[in-house]
């Protein structure tokens, strides 16, 4: 076995020095040499499951998947990009000198190297204008016109990494089609990447189709059916038209005053719905020109409610920033209280790419530092404590953003030593906050901790005393219309979870209307919808909203959810991509997922179904079914 | 004269909302098509007046679809609206390239891919 090890240290080497290579350039890898990256690491993680490395492997499954997202143009390659790796792979080379004289991989941990991976996502990076694809590719202008914009996409990365591109005519009978390219699809996808399917013209029966697949693969496509016809289509590069790498501009910001924002933003919703209303009176009139006029006015109309689409989502899009804006703030915030406090922390980020909006990122920028200073400060424990206690020397402060319609989560959370709830009674039975011979529950005892004048720590800290509160936490958050709530279990960490309204959010959504008036629902929680579908398991959505029941004999249409539950309403209106806004009322429904500006004056309630649903059978009396 | 329209949308909600708008006896008979590989199989069996078809669409995608109809002599004539997001405003550019006469942005309404699937017969008098 020992032989076996000096193979994969060897081995190992020959990788890690690879990887070293490009991660020391000094100028951004060309994306050549980030496939080489993703290829070294992929083969050292073969080789380290391969050894029994489960550790090793662990961990640079992770560092392949960031390298993967690079090299399929997801994350742009940054600085964050290459000190992570680099500092990744310094903690991986040490694991392996570890390894070698243990000769197993269990002084190893796999998450405090791959915390070091953890990178926000950057800003989208701004592609140069491409060259046609025709001059790369021997394909007819035809089959070129047909790609859509990711398989042209697809195309065009395969291009700049020097895979081969192939086109594969093959026949299939058209009623066992579906299963037969399925699995000729895997085999490409094992080999390469299967990126179009172009279903064929010529000799289209009944009974039989041919199509032509685009796949690129670094060797021949091979183990295909009888038949197949393989063509290699990359032209030869010209001499001089060597790749240069699409270097994403380093994330430039501009400040400016919130209300032109508003302004700017309010005008291109207003510009949009006003064109919609008279693009529908065109329309219209349109069968009153004469047909070449019609098709092409048509057109013009087609055109210009696509600029507008276009130019709203946008302008929605610049109210946002992505969260790693915000976490890129907090972890250099860590690290200098992780540097004053003499303890060991990693700091990971998990969802960084969620939107959030601007005002909310500035007004949760204050607690969430906070709450980031109390986990260092008051969670983590000291090295020689952690170690005692059977843990990494090492603490972990998590901070995880998950978003859901227009509700933010965000939680901040760490692997210390909890809360000391007994401390926490003491401390308010002294603040005389406690009756005489009360016990408070749980949940009281965490409630404290949000109160102002309450603080546990007998030493205030250089470094947490500063600054706001919990109760300030609590104040801040409350002041946006959201909830914060404390999750600690003794000798096992604490989590702060702060949900609220991001407050402006775009989707698409489903327009009814009852009762004459009308409410959205997101089209992403039905399932379907049913007209006349009586069979007495959908609720109305009256009885929902106000208990009250629907005038009998209507005609009234079912929408389906994705769990089989229903919701009737008189009629469905549309779909519609909605702005919608939190509504800021002292006591919101907890349905109710904000208001949207309708096409006229009026305002549409934006309702969650499923929590409707569960409000609606709170609601209801025992026994009553409907 | 019943016109038969074949919708093409991967979507069930979007798919069930369009027949839904289109369905209407004696005047609209619609078919559905849940890919691109059912388009094809139910193309041979039936004359179609009209197709409506989303564009992003796993394996056959809308364009790829739009690709084979006019390419094909039996079908190049059939009318063709195209249903997408905005988002695919690019992809939807190239879809009129390729020859199909109109586009609805969705999300709509009943109205709107109504009058559209009117708007292309009135263009192709039977």
């Amino acid at each position: 076995m020992r032989s076996d090890r000096i193979d994969f240290a060897a081995e190992a080497a020959d990788r890690l020095e690879e990887i070293g290579a490009v991660l020391r350039l000094d100028r951004a890898p060309r994306i050549g040499e980030i496939n080489e990256l993703f290829r070294a690491v992929h083969s050292l993680k073969g080789l380290a499951g391969l050894k029994g490395f489960g550790r090793f492997a662990h961990a640079l499954h992770e560092a392949e998947s960031l390298l993967d997202a690079v090299r399929l143009s997801r994350t742009p390659w940054s600085e964050a990009v290459r000190s992570g790796l680099d500092r990744f792979f310094r903690a991986f080379e040490e694991g392996m000198t570890r390894a070698a004289a243990d000769g197993n991989d269990e002084a190893f941990s796999p998450e405090t190297a791959i915390a070091m991976l953890s990178v926000g996502a950057g800003p989208g990076a701004f592609a140069p204008p491409p060259s046609p694809l025709s001059a790369a590719l021997d394909l007819p202008p035809r089959t070129l016109s047909c790609l859509s914009e990711y398989e042209e996409s697809r195309l065009r990365v395969h291009l700049a990494a020097g895979t081969p591109i192939y086109t594969i005519d093959v026949g299939f009978p058209l009623d066992t089609f579906e299963t037969t390219l399925k699995a000729l699809g895997a085999a490409l996808n094992a080999a390469g990447e299967w990126i179009a399917t172009l279903p064929q013209a010529a000799g289209f029966t009944a009974e039989r189709l041919a199509v032509q697949l685009l796949a690129a693969s670094f060797s021949p496509p091979s183990g295909l059916p009888e038949g197949a016809v393989v063509r290699r289509i990359t032209r030869a590069a010209p001499p001089g038209a060597a790749e240069e790498p699409a270097r994403a501009p380093a994330g430039r910001t501009v400040r400016l005053e919130a209300d032109r924002l508003e302004a700017l933003l309010n005008e291109a919703e207003e510009t949009r719905a006003r064109f919609l209303r008279f693009a529908g009176d065109v329309a219209r009139w349109e069968h009153l020109l004469a047909p070449s006029d019609r098709a092409m006015a048509a057109r013009l109309r087609q055109r210009a409610e696509l600029s507008l689409s276009r130019l709203t989502r946008q302008a929605a899009a610049i109210r946002t920033i992505p969260i790693s804006f915000l976490a890129d703030r907090l972890r250099r915030a860590a690290e200098r209280v992780v540097e004053a406090s003499g303890k060991k922390a990693v700091f990971r980020i998990v969802g960084g790419d969620s939107e959030i909006d601007r005002t909310l990122a500035d007004d949760l920028a204050d607690p969430l530092l906070h709450l980031l200073r109390n986990a260092i400060d008051h969670g983590i424990e000291p090295p020689a404590e952690r170690s005692a206690a059977g843990k990494p020397e090492a603490g972990t402060v998590t901070m995880m953003v998950r978003s859901r319609n227009s509700r933010l989560l965000i939680s901040i959370g760490d692997d210390g030593r909890g809360i000391d709830l007994e401390a926490v009674v003491r401390r308010a039975r002294v603040l005389g906050w406690i009756a005489p011979g009360q016990e408070p529950t749980e949940a009281q005892a965490h409630e404290f901790l949000f109160r102002p004048g309450f603080s546990t720590a007998s030493a205030i800290s250089e470094i947490s005393g500063r600054g706001v509160g919990l109760d300030l936490v609590a104040e801040r958050v409350a002041a946006r219309h959201g909830e914060v709530r404390v999750v600690s279990s003794a000798g096992a960490g604490t989590r702060f979870e702060i949900e609220i309204a991001n407050s402006q959010a775009v989707f698409d959504a489903m327009i009814v209307l009852e009762e004459g008036r009308p409410y959205a629902f997101p089209l992403a929680a039905i399932g379907r919808v049913e007209r006349e579908r009586d069979d007495g398991k959908a609720v109305a959505l009256i009885r929902a909203l106000d208990g009250s029941d629907p005038v009998p004999g209507q005609r009234r249409t079912t929408m389906i959810l994705r769990d089989g539950s229903a919701i009737s309403v008189a009629k469905v209106l549309r779909q519609e991509m909605i702005v919608v806004r939190a509504v800021e009322t002292a006591d919101p429904a907890p349905f109710l997922i904000g208001a949207s500006q309708g096409r006229g004056e009026e305002v549409i309630l934006v309702l969650d179904p499923k929590r409707l649903l569960r409000h609606a059978r709170a609601a209801a009396p025992a026994g009553s079914a409907s | 004269m019943i016109r038969r329209i074949l919708v093409v949308e991967d979507s069930d909600a979007t798919r069930s909302m369009m027949v839904a708008a289109l369905d209407e006896p004696e005047k609209r008979e619609v078919f559905e098509a849940a890919s691109g590989f059912e388009a094809l199989r139910l193309l041979p069996r039936h004359v179609f007046d009209a197709i409506v078809t989303d564009v992003n669409m796993p394996d056959i995608n809308g364009l790829e679809l739009i690709g084979f109809l006019k390419n094909h002599p039996q079908y190049r004539s059939i009318p063709v609206l195209v249903v997408s997001t905005e988002v695919a405003a690019e992809d939807v550019e190239r879809a009129m390239a390729l020859g199909s006469r109109e586009y609805v942005r969705k999300p709509f309404t009943p109205d709107q891919i109504r009058s559209a699937v009117d708007r292309l017969f009135a263009a192709s008098p039977r």
